[in-house]
């Protein structure tokens, strides 16, 4: 009787078991439903910011516009960007890159290049405010340090002809229908067995611009330096010194 | 027409737009069903204000201000709402530059954030740039696979967190991307960065251990990649047991959720809402009875 209570009431739990079982297989699994169509709103109204928001903010947005307008120096005349290959503003960041890096990071450095499409704005004619500097190189990026062959220098140089998308310092460039005819670098014509430095940033390190020729170049320094401070580090120091920021398309490249 | 009468509508609109189907919702029909708004960003860039009034593509578009109008409209018609972000709240205007990320930090605890995950931006000033940002924070900061053990966020990072809202349990745990490479060593130091797949699993584990009802991974990771690289889609796959990622980096502007089946046959939601906080996410989960989740609808929401 005793047993036959328990046998009866296994069968009971078992049933329980099973019922309790599938219903938290049905019920309990975790069940999502897609949309048919989920969908993209456009609002095509204006919000306002959030006024107590907006509010707050004011008191950092003056004292930062009040950074901004902070003149570090002062141009003769409008240093542009203008048209593929060289450029009056690609000499002067490629020169400026050149130099903070061998001042800062006691590197020699043969070769600096930076990519056109990278200079986001002109450097106005008389004072140079932080703002504008901002606008120039609003992107993050670092200054990087490669090592190149005679090969890879040559590689580089065909870059620039092909695509005329670079301003570049220590290196000159002659060519004529696409061919190069001669390159220099440093006034010097091309050593076989030497190895030379280029400044360049992490983008155009890292294959931008369609730079993959420098992905798998050997990597002497990866700073976290922004070319915004470098930019702003140099044009500091020439005022310290007295000087007038200038620039000018001097022949580096002769690309005919 | 009035903005709030608009969002309004819109969220109506997608409801009857029927976001799956309601059979086995109407089957169980719980008596009085529980519903959570997930509300989310990601990459905002220290976007404080909205994009200058310069005739480019976001003119007078996104940015925090306006993004906080928005949330509160939102508040206002939503019981239950969490505030979630994917990373890189740092970097994009003078802003970060000059402040630090205390602004942001400061807006974002204003417009009561519950939690946020690491993105590689967030190492742009250092571990110590970081925590001393933290202060002007008032929710946290959830990392799964970064061991910060032997670093400054040793105990200022969180590896998961359950928030209980209206009797559910929301697990949310964080997955930052691979950092060699992309920050500079100096910038994170000794902090190791795990295995996003390993550590998810351990995670969804831990999480329904604490009875989460709905698990949602906070993901810097990226959405997708061609090559091998670890992303939210191959995460979805891999993993069963997330229910929503809310991913970030690579600036994503999903046109619509991503619903990924993986072989368990277990749905993971994926939304990403590109960057510059011109849109802010928007995932509803409704839950049954005991809590299982028994319908859920996504959208994004255009700020400008």
């Amino acid at each position: 009787m005793h047993s036959n209570r328990t046998m009866a009431g296994n069968k009971f739990y078992q049933i329980l078991f099973l019922v309790a079982g599938l219903f938290l297989l049905t019920n309990c699994k975790q069940q999502l439903y897609k949309s048919g169509s989920a969908e993209f709103l456009t609002v095509s109204e204006e919000i306002a910011p959030d006024p107590f928001l907006d509010d707050f903010i004011q008191s950092y947005k003056t004292a930062l516009e009040v950074e901004m307008n902070k003149i570090i120096g002062e141009t003769d005349e409008a240093i542009i960007k203008s048209g593929p290959g060289e450029t009056a503003l690609g000499n002067l960041v490629a020169d400026f890159q050149k130099e903070f890096a061998e001042q800062k990071l006691g590197q020699v450095i043969d070769i600096s290049i930076i990519n056109n499409g990278g200079l986001r704005n002109n450097l106005p004619k008389g004072p140079i405010t932080l703002g504008n500097i901002y606008e120039l190189s609003p992107f993050d990026n670092y200054l990087h340090i490669l090592e190149l062959n005679a090969e890879d220098v040559r590689a580089l140089a065909s870059f620039a002809v092909n695509r005329r998308i670079l301003g570049i310092a220590g290196m000159s460039i002659l060519a004529k229908d696409g061919e190069i005819i001669d390159i220099k670098v440093g006034n010097k014509a091309l050593v076989e067995e030497k190895n030379y430095t280029l400044a360049v940033n992490d983008y155009l390190a890292n294959g931008g611009d369609g730079m993959e020729l420098l992905t798998q170049l050997p990597r002497l320094e990866e700073t976290n330096i922004l070319l915004r401070e470098l930019l702003i580090d140099r044009i500091k120091h020439k005022t310290d010194l007295g000087q007038k920021i200038t620039a000018k398309v001097e022949g580096r490249q002769k690309l005919d | 027409m009035d903005r709030r009468k608009f969002i309004k509508n819109s969220l109506m609109a997608s409801a009857a737009l029927g976001f799956g189907q309601e059979t086995f919702a109407t089957g169980l029909s719980p008596v009085k069903s529980k519903t959570i708004s997930i509300l989310h960003t990601n990459d905002m860039h220290s976007r404080i204000e909205p994009f200058p009034n310069d005739g480019g593509r976001w003119a007078n578009q996104g940015g925090m201000t306006k993004l906080a109008a928005l949330v509160s409209d939102i508040r206002k018609q939503e019981e239950n709402v969490l505030l979630l972000d994917a990373g890189d709240v740092f970097q994009g205007t003078p802003y970060f530059n000059f402040y630090g990320g205390e602004l942001e930090f400061k807006l974002m605890s204003k417009m009561g954030f519950d939690a946020a995950t690491m993105g590689n931006h967030e190492f742009d000033n250092g571990l110590t740039g970081f925590y001393d940002q933290l202060p002007h924070t008032n929710f946290p900061y959830i990392c799964s696979n970064y061991d910060f053990s032997q670093t400054i966020l040793k105990d200022a990072v969180l590896p998961y967190r359950v928030i209980k809202k209206s009797g559910l349990r929301i697990g949310i745990f964080g997955l930052g991307i691979e950092l060699y490479g992309l920050v500079a060593k100096k910038n994170f130091e000794a902090t190791v960065y795990e295995d996003p797949v390993a550590v998810s699993r351990e995670m969804v584990q831990e999480l329904k251990s604490k009875k989460a009802d709905l698990v949602i991974c906070l993901s810097h990771l990226g959405y997708s990649y061609r090559t091998q690289k670890i992303d939210d889609l191959k995460l979805a796959a891999a993993i069963s047991g997330i229910d929503l990622i809310i991913g970030g980096h690579t600036h994503t502007f999903l046109e619509e959720p991503t619903l990924i089946k993986n072989a368990d046959g277990h749905q993971t939601i994926i939304h990403q809402v590109g960057t510059g906080a011109l849109r802010l996410g928007k995932v509803d989960f409704e839950f049954g009875k005991e809590n299982q989740i028994i319908h859920a609808k996504a959208n994004s929401l255009p700020i400008f």
